[in-house]
């Protein structure tokens, strides 16, 4: 128990920092690729075990998207995305429950539930999450092309960029 | 209290989410300035829209009394075109006319939002920056004048009204042409105060108030009213006139923004000279 709570809270640690010291510098001048945002910090909470309470998990996004926002320079943007990927976790887990549902000490990684089942998984998070972090960012509809650029640009490097970090440490719980 | 504990245990995590959503929704109004300006704004996109739907219907409501204006106006136009003068001033021959080159030009916009009775009195009107509209530039319709344009969004503007504690108007008394600065004490949308005035000239009640043209704002001559109460600063050397404004600004519907060409050579000549 102990172990999961310290394997968790420096994971946590962890990824802001990666998130706020490395990849956030990280941009392509490019064309479309400026586009481009590398978002791993999400990882935080897609894989915090199932069976943590929800209020727990609204309280830990809030504080991710929060530390986040100080690296961002952006009070409240990435707070009020991960509070509602927080919030809404629970409802993804149950929408792509694997056939044998989830046991008491089921964590979200691929040990558990295979490559396939994280990818989806992965996928759907980070879409909402990208989407919506992009949509609050602009604060309006009247961009939702460049909205829809900055997400697709995004998502598929973030995505790659998760499943390398996945298949690298490849965490039990 | 059962009730209230089975309550928070269902929706609680909602009620939750809410809270911590409407926190990092204040911060990002409160701290970031590009949203702030999308949220506040009252030019911005969707009041913008909303106020012009809603002014369709008041403008097809006063309909009738617009026409008329516009009629008078048209009429009052024509006396002045060239043909319905008489020239007998001066000789046109091939000189090039450097005198009378055309220093303001207007455009006409449509108000939108208008209040009168608040403190600090706003209008919206639908033209923008894509139209030449900047701020400070002067408003007028046809009775008289409106205010000053305080902000420009792509299609709209807001105007501080004459009727908003921080617009100052140049104006002076049509008769001896004493010039003072008129400003609003926030109590009668239908008066003003015109102030620094000494006090040995004479002023009679019913005197024409125009203004100025010393500030770059506004062309000289404008109609501002009719001077209805004389009274004095206790213990100072100026007048404390109040003037009943002959522009009916509860009733606007369009107006004019005055685009002054020599206004940003006018500015940078007097910033030079006091800089200096």
């Amino acid at each position: 128990m102990n172990a999961l709570v310290a394997k968790n809270s420096f994971r946590f640690i962890f990824l802001i920092l990666l998130q706020g010291l490395v990849l956030m510098s990280i941009t392509l001048d490019y064309s479309y690729f400026s586009y481009m945002n590398i978002i791993v910090y999400p990882l935080a909470i897609m894989l915090l075990p199932v069976r943590t309470p929800k209020t727990l998990i609204i309280f830990l996004s809030f504080a991710l998207g929060i530390l986040l926002d100080f690296f961002y320079n952006s009070p409240g943007v990435h707070a009020a995305t991960c509070v509602f990927m927080g919030f809404i976790r629970p409802y993804i887990l149950s929408w792509i429950e694997p056939r044998g549902g989830y046991s008491v000490d089921s964590t979200p990684t691929m040990r558990q539930f295979g490559f396939k089942w994280v990818f989806i998984y992965t996928c759907i998070f980070m879409g909402l999450h990208l989407f919506l972090l992009f949509s609050i960012q602009q604060f309006t509809f009247v961009y939702i092309g460049r909205i829809f650029i900055k997400t697709v640009m995004s998502f598929s490097v973030s995505v790659i960029f998760i499943m390398v970090y996945l298949l690298i440490f490849n965490p039990e719980e | 209290m059962q009730n209230l504990i089975y309550f928070f245990a269902r929706f609680g995590n909602f009620i939750l989410f809410l809270f911590l959503e409407i926190i990092c929704f204040f911060l990002i109004i409160k701290f970031n300035s590009g949203q702030r300006d999308i949220f506040i704004n009252s030019s911005g996109f969707y009041s913008g829209k909303m106020f012009e739907s809603l002014n369709a219907i008041k403008r097809y409501s006063g309909l009738i009394s617009t026409s008329d204006s516009v009629a008078e106006e048209n009429a009052r136009l024509r006396a002045q075109l060239r043909f319905a003068t008489i020239d007998a001033s001066y000789r046109r021959d091939s000189i090039v006319d450097t005198v009378f080159k055309t220093r303001y030009s207007f455009i006409s916009a449509e108000v939108i939002n208008n209040s009168i009775n608040q403190p600090d009195n706003f209008i919206t009107v639908n033209k923008g920056r894509r139209f030449g509209v900047q701020p400070g530039m002067g408003v007028i319709n046809d009775q008289g004048i409106v205010g000053i344009v305080r902000k420009v969004s792509e299609n709209y503007s807001t105007i501080a009204s004459v009727l908003n504690s921080q617009t100052k108007v140049s104006a002076a008394i049509r008769r001896n042409r004493y010039f003072g600065s008129l400003s609003w004490d926030g109590k009668s949308p239908e008066s003003l105060i015109l102030s620094d005035i000494p006090k040995y000239i004479e002023i009679r009640q019913g005197d024409t108030v125009i203004t100025s043209g010393f500030s770059a704002t506004f062309p000289q001559g404008i109609m501002l009213g009719t001077v209805a109460k004389v009274g004095f600063d206790q213990g100072s050397s100026f007048y404390h006139l109040g003037v009943k404004l002959s522009n009916n600004l509860s009733k606007l519907n369009y107006v004019y923004i005055i685009l002054d060409k020599s206004r940003n050579e006018i500015d940078s000549l007097t910033r030079a000279t006091i800089e200096q």
